[in-house]
């Protein structure tokens, strides 16, 4: 987790999750800027639903500084690097209340695997596909940037009318 | 000859590449799945003096923010108890329906493209105030159920309990 800080700075906080577990704990009492988390081997090479639904919670809670600004981030060990960033404040206020309660989330975590078929043991291309779809169908108002090795640059990414992942350069 | 063949062989690989794509919620469209129709039941696991039994049905469900979706899916409704003591149950409400939001189980699983035995879904682990993620693999007599539960991967807000109320691994026979 991280904040800005008046001058320009980062203040991190580092967490490790629990030995075998495929989770983090992040708690905090102060409003953040955002968090980055890693994806072992045999995880998703993209966000999974329940980061989604940290980002909604955080936001629930109003746990976010900045919902222009607010930044949430997975490495993963498919060697794939990516953020996520509120687009529309009114979709996203919507989506994340209608996955607040368990019962709807299981509803999203259901269609994120078997209906839009995000998995584990798909290809990269596949998974990013998928979910750019699942985030447009769902109507979530974020948008997904992906980073380059060296995380110096990120491109925001679209699905064409083709079914091809391209940059969007709108934003 | 040879254009025949090649023309063959190009109708084989786009009905390949066609037959992998998952079937993407369409606004106003209806995913139907036969497969799920064996799921549907009274199961119960009876060890010592424990005794889970989850009934799990199948409906045709309006999926949320998808411009007039609709999907077969399972829901289900569960009893866990300890003796005579209950630790959790959402069964009282299964003449309920998906809306209704009562359900404690939500899957399924993607046509033509994962195993017709199987399906994965949330379940509501309720007396941990928890989701989990449930694979149910039904065996060829189409009579018993083997249940495999785990924590989903990602990011948990706040202190969060990683383990559940009952095995992660168990074997439900149908009543």
């Amino acid at each position: 987790m991280f904040s800005l800080d008046t001058i320009g700075g980062i203040d991190e906080t580092a967490l490790v999750g629990i030995a075998g577990e495929k989770g983090v704990e992040m708690n905090t009492t102060s409003i953040i800027d955002g968090f980055i988390h890693s994806h072992y081997t045999n995880l998703l090479s993209i966000f999974s639903p329940d980061d989604l639904f940290a980002m909604a919670t955080f936001y629930i809670g109003g746990k976010i500084n900045n919902t222009q600004t607010f930044t949430a981030g997975v490495v993963t060990a498919s060697g794939t690097q990516y953020i996520l960033m509120i687009d529309n404040l009114t979709k996203f206020d919507a989506f994340a209340n209608e996955i607040k309660d368990k019962e709807t989330f299981g509803i999203f975590s259901d269609l994120y695997e078997s209906m839009y078929h995000i998995k584990e043991t798909n290809t990269v291309v596949e998974n990013e596909t998928a979910f750019m779809l699942y985030l447009e169908s769902n109507k979530t108002g974020l948008k997904l940037f992906k980073g380059n090795d060296a995380f110096n640059s990120w491109k925001r990414k679209k699905v064409d009318e083709d079914g091809n992942i391209v940059d969007n350069p709108c934003n | 000859m040879k254009k025949i063949l090649i023309l063959i062989f190009t109708i084989s690989i786009t009905f390949e590449i066609s037959a992998q794509l998952p079937s993407f919620p369409q606004p106003n469209g209806n995913i139907l799945n036969p497969s799920l129709d064996k799921f549907v039941g009274t199961w119960v696991w009876i060890s010592g003096i424990d005794t889970l039994k989850i009934v799990l049905k199948k409906e045709n469900v309006l999926l949320p923010f998808h411009d007039n979706s609709r999907a077969d899916r399972i829901i289900g409704f569960h009893i866990f108890k300890k003796g005579n003591v209950i630790i959790e149950q959402s069964i009282s409400y299964v003449n309920t329906n998906c809306s209704d939001k009562k359900f404690t189980f939500f899957g399924g699983n993607s046509v033509g493209l994962d195993n017709p035995n199987q399906i994965t879904g949330s379940l509501i682990n309720k007396a941990k105030n928890k989701n989990g993620h449930l694979k149910l693999l039904i065996n060829s007599s189409f009579n018993e159920l083997n249940w495999s539960l785990e924590n989903r991967e990602g990011v948990r807000v706040g202190t969060y309990d990683f383990t559940f109320s009952y095995p992660l691994s168990l074997t439900l026979t149908k009543q």
